[in-house]
């Protein structure tokens, strides 16, 4: 005899048997095997999900991929630009009448001179004045306790002559002339030249006298003055000179003992206290500070080269009072705090690469409250903790590397790299994705100068004109960017700014297509597979129940099943759904709760033909307990019934939970194929401008409850078998 | 047909009505909160009194929902039509809302359900007579995809096609140009009428006829490997007349049960497609009334398209009855 545990294992392998053959049938249908090969490659997908997309699909991709600059003006000068300087200047009080003026050096024909150009007609412009040879350097200034507001002062330096021009803007905007003021040769060749920007607020120097002014010229345009200095070459050696500028009158002459080619930098506007204001010039290893009278404050000379000084724009009004006395070094890797009343240095921060470039806020409370060095493809901001020492408080990769910062307020910076350029808007330092709108006009570029007045207008019927506005030369165009960027979706892209791949595109919300799309294939399918086997099992029980009994109990279930059944379902689904909360748990809950009726009315059929047969009968007669026999009789016969309806079932389960989720009712937090198209319910337009983003979830879906119809059409074959094939 | 057949048959849609009710009352008082909260919530001065007030016009004990007196008030309301006023616009009573949505959902419904029928028989006949051939395949197929698609992803498709890249058809739904037409039946509104439901009923139909062809075509197959089939055959009956008269005569049979499974299913694709297409029916009444929690409507609503269905099915049974002489009871 066999014994108990032989016989289980003779049963076990007769069913496999059994099933192994089912599955031949099965598989040797077109629509099986089909069915089949898809349905595994959506389990296959839905496992590796993990592994083919990091991170919350829903965090959204850097703004600077998606967020573009609006551009306002592409124009071509109509003269050629002076490369080497290949700058624009421009000041603040230029925003006259929707106009500003900004000036640049080049030629035309042969006149070599400063031009000026409008932004509302950036393609003209006009040659205010000729300079004797190319321009080395050039800015414009805006005189302080004028009378007549449309005035600029432009100052130019070539090789051996420095100029000084006032500019009168007529009061609309729409033309522009300039009346000399002063003009010198100087002995030697200039090296580099600058103004002093603001006339001094409290009075004339003592060393200013009457002859002095006397000889300022004739236009009465400034009363007071400002003051002038150029590094002169001859072949003595260098010197730095100071001059009034209303009349290019030389002041005082000193030699320099720079090693590299000098900087000039000026700080200081009230000489109020005798050692401010001061003149900086910095060369190679050596650092001169020269106060206006002409006395040398310090003269000093470090072990390194130096590179950049930053001096915080604010620190102009404020005397060089404790606080407002140090500038930012750089040299090599390294910072340095420079102090400027004295010269001494105290290192800060040591980057990995070069520090490239310097930006610091205006620093109107003392120490800057941001400082960002750009340094390799990092850039880093620094801050100073409470016990004094600086240190760093956030860093992020660059899109490039930067060589140019430009400060705007409130911790915005605009990082560019003059040479290829790229420019990129840095709106806060410390969060995940620091930049908005990037561009990159791939040429060389000169320095971008930023109208804090905002300049307002048009494209396309939306008005721009609540940021600043930033102006550049590239070769001979003159480009102008609003600050304030879009936001546009992408299409299908390998080459975002940040690095990222994105095989599908941006949806509206500026989420990755393709991490949504792969990480819904799990929860799709978890739901699907869950509620549809959940509604089976129900089902089962509750048909074997109605087909097993008959009578009272079993007619009241089954037009309760009925009537379940033609509640309309979904506006039912829907409600639930709304109130019991958006999770999926509660969705596989209320789709079991409500989708039984329609497999039950098929088993209840099979069940009562099953009752019908005289095993069942004979079984009742030997006294079996009707769980066994509903086991052991009722459930293989429905066997293959059962596996094509779950396969159906979990196709209708799918479709269902979809559309809840194109209706928002599910938590927006996990990704699913409708949630991807929720954006587009009241909006269908949209689709056909985003395709991609849309597409990807309707093919899947479809797909998704094909592989099951055509799954079921295959057991379909196991289950009714005819003679000779489906002809 | 006797009168028995259609006494029962009207007790046994009656029946289905009650359980509709019962069901939809325990299932709608499962939820927290009750449906008065909205008015509530609106109130400008919830004194106590008030609250009380509110809770007795409405017939619901705060402190036990499923009380035997609350139900009685809600079966009162239910059976009788007289749902009262919506809590979020008092001037308007609920059954005016629901009469003035419920026609645009039956066109949809209608139209949808008939048609489905009347075309998807026809071609589920017809597939049947080509089988065999080469085309069988491919039709069989594309029949199975396009029945497969879910309600909205055939809407946003046949949105794409009709209204966007072969601009035939509107891209919204217009209340205004709407609303007259069943107050006053005339053929420029009748035209109207087609040009703002074509897209919805066409959604549903798609999805629906493909249903039909499927299941005709295979209950037609497995008919005709009857023996009668052959008997025809070998007395020399035409290939048409074997199979329209013989064959799917008997096809029909089975195909009705579908159909009127098939109801419920049509109706929760009326709504959605209501909803998508903003058509100003039941669909759109339903969706706004329930993100704004507005339950009194919600059970209206749900308990009329219920309604709409158990008669749609017990019609269907007595067609059932038409067709197959041999069904007594």
């Amino acid at each position: 005899m066999k014994t108990n545990t032989k016989i289980l294992k003779d049963n076990i392998k007769f069913k496999l048997n059994n099933v192994r053959k089912q599955f031949k049938v099965f598989y040797r249908s077109w629509y099986g095997k089909a069915g089949l090969y898809i349905l595994i490659a959506f389990i296959i997908v839905a496992l590796l999900a993990p592994v083919l997309v990091h991170g919350n699909p829903f965090s959204g991709i850097p703004s600077e991929d998606y967020f573009k600059p609006v551009t306002m003006e592409d124009k071509k000068l109509n003269f050629t630009v002076e490369s080497s300087l290949n700058k624009i200047s421009a000041t603040e009080g230029e925003y006259k009448t929707g106009s500003y003026y900004m000036f640049t050096a080049g030629e035309s024909g042969k006149n070599y001179g400063i031009f000026a150009i409008t932004a509302n007609d950036s393609g003209s412009s006009c040659l205010l004045f000729k300079t004797n040879g190319t321009v080395t350097n050039f800015m414009a200034f805006a005189p302080e306790s004028t009378s007549l507001q449309y005035l600029t002062d432009i100052f130019a330096s070539s090789n051996h002559s420095l100029y000084v021009y006032n500019v009168l803007c007529s009061s609309s905007g729409s033309s522009v002339k300039a009346l000399p003021v002063a003009h010198i040769s100087v002995n030697g060749t200039i090296v580099t030249a600058m103004v002093s920007t603001n006339s001094p607020r409290f009075g004339q120097p003592s060393f200013v006298t009457d002859e002095v002014m006397a000889a300022t010229s004739t236009v009465d345009s400034c009363p007071y003055g400002s003051y002038t200095y150029a590094v002169v070459e001859n072949n003595t050696g260098m010197y730095l000179n100071e001059y009034y500028t209303y009349n290019l009158h030389e002041l005082w002459s000193h030699k320099l003992s720079l090693t590299g080619s000098p900087h000039i930098y000026f700080i200081g506007n009230n000489f109020i206290t005798p050692n401010s204001p001061e003149v900086i010039v910095t060369g190679g290893k050596n650092i001169d500070a020269w106060n206006v009278t002409g006395a040398l404050l310090f003269n000093n000379s470090y072990s390194f080269n130096i590179g950049q000084l930053a001096i915080p724009a604010e620190y102009q009004y404020f005397d060089l009072k404790p606080g407002y006395q140090d500038a930012f070094m750089s040299s090599g890797n390294s910072l340095y705090i420079l102090n400027l009343i004295n010269g001494t240095r105290t290192f800060i921060y040591t980057a990995s690469h070069t520090i490239a470039a310097i930006g610091v806020s205006r620093g109107s409370h003392g120490f800057p409250s941001d400082l960002i060095i750009s340094s390799g493809n990092y850039y880093y901001a620094l801050a100073k903790s409470k016990t004094g020492n600086v240190q760093v408080t956030g860093e992020s990769k660059l899109p490039f590397g930067v060589n140019n910062i430009e400060y705007y307020h409130s911790g915005k910076f605009l990082l560019s790299n003059t040479t290829t350029g790229q420019m990129i808007y840095l709106i806060n330092a410390f969060q995940k994705y620091p930049y908005s709108w990037n561009s990159n006009l791939k040429a060389s570029v000169g320095n971008p100068i930023m109208f804090e007045e905002p300049y307002s207008f048009k494209i396309d019927n939306v008005t721009y004109g609540s940021g600043p506005t930033i102006a550049l030369l590239s070769g001979n165009n003159i480009i102008m960017y609003s600050f304030e960027g879009n936001p546009v979706s992408l299409g299908p892209t390998f080459h975002t700014v940040s690095g990222l791949i994105l095989p599908l595109g941006t949806n509206i919300a500026h989420d990755n297509v393709f991490a949504l799309f792969i990480d819904s294939f799990p929860p799709d399918l978890e739901v699907g597979f869950a509620a549809g086997i959940m509604t089976i099992l129900i089902s089962l029980v509750v048909a074997m129940f109605i087909g097993y009994y008959s009578g009272m109990v079993s007619s009241f279930m089954e037009t309760l099943a009925l009537s379940i059944f033609l509640i309309p379902t979904l506006p039912l689904y829907i409600v639930l759904a709304s109130v019991l909360g958006p999770s999926l748990i509660n969705l596989i809950f209320i789709f079991s709760l409500l989708g039984w009726p329609f497999v039950t009315f098929s088993l209840i059929g099979i069940v009562r033909s099953v009752k019908t047969r005289t095993f069942v009968e004979s079984a009742k007669v030997s006294n079996i307990k009707t769980l066994s026999i509903m086991k052991r009789h009722f459930v293989p016969n429905m066997g293959t019934l059962l596996v094509y309806l779950t396969a159906i079932n979990i196709g209708g389960a799918v479709a269902a939970v979809s559309s809840f989720e194109i209706l928002g009712l599910v938590s927006v937090s996990i990704p699913t194929w409708g949630g991807m198209l929720s954006s587009f319910l009241g909006d269908f337009y949209s689709i056909t401008v985003y395709p991609y983003a849309t597409i990807p979830p309707i093919v899947a879906l479809t797909l998704f409850i094909l592989a099951f119809i055509f799954i079921s059409r295959g057991i379909d074959e196991v289950a009714n078998p005819t003679l000779g094939g489906r002809k | 047909m006797n009168v028995y057949l259609i006494s029962r048959k009207i007790l046994q849609a009656v029946f289905l009505a009650l359980f509709v009710v019962v069901i939809l009352y325990v299932l709608l008082r499962l939820m927290p909160g009750n449906p008065a909260e909205l008015y509530i919530r609106n109130l400008k001065h919830p004194t106590k009194a008030a609250i009380n007030s509110v809770y007795k016009m409405y017939g619901i004990n705060p402190n036990n929902k499923f009380a035997l007196s609350s139900f009685i008030v809600y079966l009162k309301q239910m059976l009788t039509f007289h749902f009262g006023y919506n809590p979020a616009e008092l001037s308007q009573s609920i059954y005016s809302m629901i009469a003035t949505a419920l026609p645009y959902t039956l066109i949809i419904f209608g139209v949808a359900s008939i048609g489905s029928f009347a075309f998807g028989i026809p071609l589920g006949i017809v597939t049947a007579f080509i089988r065999g051939k080469r085309s069988e395949g491919p039709t069989l197929v594309t029949a199975t995809i396009l029945n497969s698609i879910p309600f909205f992803v055939m809407a946003i498709i046949v949105y794409i096609v009709f209204a966007v890249y072969y601009p035939i058809f509107p891209l919204a739904a217009s209340h205004y140009r709407l609303g007259p037409f069943l107050k006053s039946p005339s053929f420029s509104g009748f035209l109207v009428l087609i040009h703002y439901f074509t897209m919805p009923i066409l959604t549903l139909l798609i999805i629906e006829i493909m249903g039909h062809l499927i299941t005709m075509r295979s209950i037609m197959v497995s008919v005709l490997g009857e023996d009668f089939i052959q008997t025809a055959k070998a007395k020399g009956v035409s290939q048409s007349s074997i199979m329209f008269h013989h064959a799917a005569r008997n096809a029909m049979v089975p195909e009705s049960t579908r159909m009127a499974l098939e109801f419920a299913l049509l109706m929760s694709g009326a709504v959605i497609t209501g909803i998508i297409f903003e058509i100003p029916g039941m669909g759109v009444l339903l969706y706004e009334n329930i993100l704004i929690e507005n339950y009194p409507v919600i059970e209206a609503c749900l308990f009329i398209l219920a309604l709409v269905v158990i008669v749609a099915y017990s019609s269907i049974d007595f067609i059932h009855a038409w067709l197959d002489p041999r069904v007594r009871v």
